[in-house]
């Protein structure tokens, strides 16, 4: 059996613009704070002149001194805010996620596993709110 | 903590302005670019103590953006590349983030080798700030 893959997908049943602002809502809803987005295709055009189709990643992040109250590690901060993609695909969207880190991981110490697990978990919450868990690894 | 430890640290003795402009210059060079960043000010060490100045830059190349997201989208979520960046003192804290940290499980198809390539060229802009400083110093690298 191979590994799990660690990466979730969703699947959005509207085009990539659309599922952009849903997203953007689903996550201000789950009182996400978006701290910026990089247009990966648009970048990939501009240096390569290689046109690929829309893909945006959304940097998310919880409210500021999340990680510092729950006693994390402060170069767990070099690691956020998260990184949300979402790509289109054909007339309908993907949004690519990382995997929720278990709870039984030994890499980190229990504080900055516990914020880490605390946002993948409201991301994981927010993105379900407007689509379907489509691929788990296998 | 493993998985954050395997990241890198380096110390440059320079101030956070010339340390930033030091860094900015050497990414630049490798043919990488500051794709965003982000003021984290007010970030505490293991001591409490509060960093002056603080900021995380987003580090990537196009044309390993490109590789990367080429048979899988989902590779994106490990670009671009964190780099934090901490006033303390006369010197400068740099801690360059490892995203594997962060994951479990298989990664997604064609994002190892650009994440390797992006993770070693950013290690060699940030050691030539280093190895650039102490020739003009005479002292030893100070890479942790």
């Amino acid at each position: 059996m191979s590994e799990e893959l660690a990466t979730t997908t969703y699947a959005v049943r509207e085009p990539f613009e659309q599922a952009v602002r849903s997203l953007r809502k689903a996550l201000s809803d789950g009182n996400l704070k978006l701290a910026g987005e990089l247009d990966m295709s648009s970048r990939i055009r501009q240096r390569l002149l290689v046109d690929t189709a829309p893909c945006r990643v959304l940097f998310v992040t919880a409210e500021p001194g999340v990680f510092e109250e729950l006693g994390a590690d402060p170069c767990a901060a070099a690691l956020t805010p998260l990184h949300v993609v979402i790509s289109a695909r054909g007339s309908q969207t993907e949004v690519h996620l990382l995997r929720t880190l278990s709870d039984h991981q030994q890499r980190m110490d229990r504080p900055t596993l516990a914020a880490f697990r605390s946002l993948q978990i409201r991301i994981a919450e927010a993105v379900e709110r407007i689509g379907m868990r489509c691929r788990f690894g296998s | 903590m493993d998985a954050l430890v395997s990241g890198r640290n380096y110390t440059i003795a320079h101030r956070f302005e010339k340390a930033l402009r030091l860094i900015r210059n050497a990414l630049a060079e490798s043919e990488l670019s500051v794709a965003g960043e982000f003021d984290t000010t007010g970030l505490a060490d293991h001591d409490g103590k509060k960093y002056e100045r603080s900021r995380i830059l987003l580090i990537d190349s196009p044309l390993l953006n490109f590789e990367a997201l080429a048979l899988d989208r989902a590779a994106g979520v490990f670009f671009p590349l964190h780099l934090l960046v901490s006033a303390d003192g006369e010197r400068t804290q740099v801690f360059a983030a490892n995203p594997i940290a962060l994951s479990e499980g298989r990664l997604p198809m064609g994002a190892a080798g650009p994440m390797g390539r992006l993770g070693a060229r950013v290690a060699l802009a940030l050691e030539s700030v280093l190895l650039e400083d102490h020739a003009h110093r005479g002292e030893p690298e100070s890479e942790e």
